[in-house]
């Protein structure tokens, strides 16, 4: 594996970071799984690149602005099922669903290129340090500086409140906290989350496409449970990094996949080796804690 | 993950047997596709028989790596950059999205693109003569003409064709751009009809009956993965089907005209062999295949007029390449 495949497999996690960050959110924090990320991270894509192209606006507001459609996307989930009373698998479904058909009406077609044009990555050439450098650095920043916000969020009064909501729905609405409105912001939050990696994808990518969404909850949830198994941890702090960690691991066993062609793999076998390892890591993080338990009365005998 | 087809390791073996005791110079492709699909396949077995007739025979002296992203960008991304790192010395994506990737990722490892409907709206090249950069490849774009042709010969008096796709799709979206302009001036009426998911073609052929005279099925994933479903409603109304795909024929449409892939892929090995022997990508015209190629393959399926209530012209019968009873 080269150091530039390392790189480019770190940008694509760091994004990632980002989607598993607003999964812990909604399956974690509130205990609503949210289906909306699949329409939620192409919908950032095609607003930023709508924007950029479109209506040449500045790439770091165009994806500044991906991140508030993106909220307002989860906010009408949340909605479907907090005021409707809508399931909330089938609120996210049915926005997720609807969402494909909106990004073709912003995109006016399927794909959006954004080959040759001004992105937030182009605003670092002047640092002299060559893209594939600077990139995962900037990423990193980024994704670093959304974890510490999102931790200080939850230690808020609001933050508080909304993990009560989520932990105890019940006692949290006897104690006074709008359990509803906790749902509007944090499904919000998430996809806000979502969306803005979904622009930072676009730019990194070189085009918006109406398919981009497909996986995007298998590897945003793969993340968090792969991230809190191997670190597990009681506070948000903790978790929250666990979930980052977990992202690049993942795209770290798809780079993996990729290279493993000497043990006689094809090229469709990627999916089922990214699998495995997964697999492997979490298995034998169990196993391994349970060697230590082993040895440990080994030694009390 | 090479994918090396046993012809390919027949030839390999051969090779080796054959190739003089002193080692040549290897030279390094890389391949990539989204999805594995026949036609896609197909680009990449032409380009590697063509890189063979041009001398670069795999294993012998032309080592290739082959990725597929399995339908996920986020894959296809890692792919993009795992190529780049590798420094290989030519670098062929396979479809728009995929090149996209690989474009956005390096700007100086020459690039052949292939089975890109249309580059220039993709941003891949900003022109087909002498493209300039490090990019160049060829357009899989329908040959249309051929194809309205094929259909007036069949169905004396076609006034308006249905057209069924999904409008997810940049290539079905790019096909009925095409064909509303060409079939226009021929005063025939294209009558759109979109179906978003597998699921809703069944609907969307059932909406055309009796208001087109033929329907045509565009080279769309969506639209073709039902296509028996479709066929079936032809078989019941009399409604002539017609495919962009010649694979479709087999499965029950009447007639088809359609790029043969394998010469698709020929096109763009011979412009990797061009790079391997010292052209610059920049210099070498992109094209679309089917303005290039002189022979289609022209599949026609007799039963299957027969019980949509049509007859094949025996003219037509003559210059099929393939005729299915």
């Amino acid at each position: 594996m080269s150091l530039y495949e390392i790189l480019g497999t770190l940008e694509t996690g760091f994004i990632f970071g980002l989607v598993a960050l607003g999964a812990y959110l909604t399956f974690r924090i509130l205990d609503f799984p949210d289906l909306t990320v699949e329409g939620s991270f192409p919908l950032g894509a095609a607003v930023a690149a709508t924007l950029i192209v479109n209506a040449g606006w500045n790439p770091w507001l165009a994806t500044g602005a991906a991140g508030l459609v993106g909220f307002s996307a989860g906010y009408m989930t949340a909605l479907l099922n907090v005021r409707f009373k809508i399931l909330h698998i089938l609120a996210g479904i049915l926005m997720a669903i609807s969402l494909y058909s909106i990004n073709l009406r912003i995109m006016s077609g399927p794909n959006k290129p954004l080959l040759g044009v001004e992105t937030v990555f182009s605003s670092f050439e002047w640092i002299g340090v060559v893209g594939y450098v600077i990139n995962p650095i900037f990423l990193g920043i980024i994704v670093l500086l959304f974890k510490i916000l999102l931790d200080l969020f939850l230690s808020t009064g609001w933050g508080i409140s909304m993990r009560a909501a989520g932990s105890n729905p019940e006692m949290a609405q006897a104690n006074g906290v709008d359990v509803g409105k906790m749902k509007l912001y944090g499904v919000g939050i998430a996809n806000a989350l979502t969306a803005f990696a979904g622009a930072l994808f676009a730019q990194i990518f070189g085009a918006a496409d109406a398919y981009m969404g497909i996986g995007v909850i298998i590897v945003g949830l793969a993340s968090v449970i792969v991230g809190t198994s191997i670190l597990p941890s009681r506070t948000i702090w903790m978790a929250t990094l666990a979930c980052l960690i977990g992202a690049v691991l993942y795209r770290l066993s798809v780079a993996l996949a990729l290279n493993a062609d000497f043990l006689g793999l094809q090229a469709s076998d990627v999916q089922l080796v990214t699998a495995v390892l997964v697999a492997i890591a979490l298995i034998g993080q169990q196993q391994g804690a349970s060697l230590l338990n082993i040895f440990k009365s080994e030694k009390n005998k | 993950m090479k994918q090396i087809s046993k012809i390919l390791t027949g030839a390999l073996i051969a090779g080796v047997l054959m190739s003089p005791a002193v080692a040549e110079e290897m030279k390094r492709i890389a391949i990539s596709t989204i999805v594995e699909v026949p036609a896609l396949i197909e680009t990449r077995d032409g380009a590697l028989a063509a890189l063979a007739e041009r001398g670069y025979v795999v294993g012998v002296n032309l080592e290739v790596d082959y990725q597929n992203a399995n339908g996920n960008m986020p894959t296809q991304q890692q792919i993009a950059k795992k190529f780049v790192g590798d420094n290989p010395d030519v670098i062929m994506p396979i479809t728009t999205p995929t090149s996209q990737a690989v474009i956005a990722s390096t700007d100086t490892i020459p690039i052949v693109f292939a089975t890109v409907t249309d580059p220039i709206k993709a941003k891949l090249i900003t022109q087909y003569k002498q493209p300039g950069g490090n990019v160049t490849g060829v357009s899989d774009a329908a040959p249309i003409v051929q194809q309205l042709d094929l259909m007036e010969t069949i169905v004396p008096g076609l006034k308006r064709i249905g057209f069924i796709y999904n409008p997810g799709l940049d290539n079905a979206l790019a096909t009925l751009g095409w064909m509303k302009d060409l079939a226009g001036p021929r005063g025939i009426e294209i009558v759109e009809s979109p179906a978003p998911t597998t699921n809703e073609v069944g609907i969307a052929t059932r909406k055309l009956i009796g208001k087109v005279d033929a329907i045509y099925v565009p080279n769309d994933t969506t639209v073709v993965a039902a296509l028996e479903a479709i066929i079936k409603v032809g078989q019941d109304v009399d409604m002539p089907i017609f495919a962009g795909e010649t694979g479709a024929v087999a499965r029950g449409a009447i007639a088809s005209v359609g790029l043969d892939y394998l010469a698709v892929g020929e096109i763009a090995g011979n412009m990797i062999a061009d790079i391997l022997d010292g052209k610059k990508p920049g210099e070498i015209d992109a094209v679309i295949a089917y303005e290039v190629l002189s022979k289609f393959k022209i599949v026609v399926n007799k039963g299957s007029a027969e019980k949509m209530g049509v007859t094949i012209p025996d003219g037509l019968l003559k210059i099929a390449t393939e005729i299915i009873e």
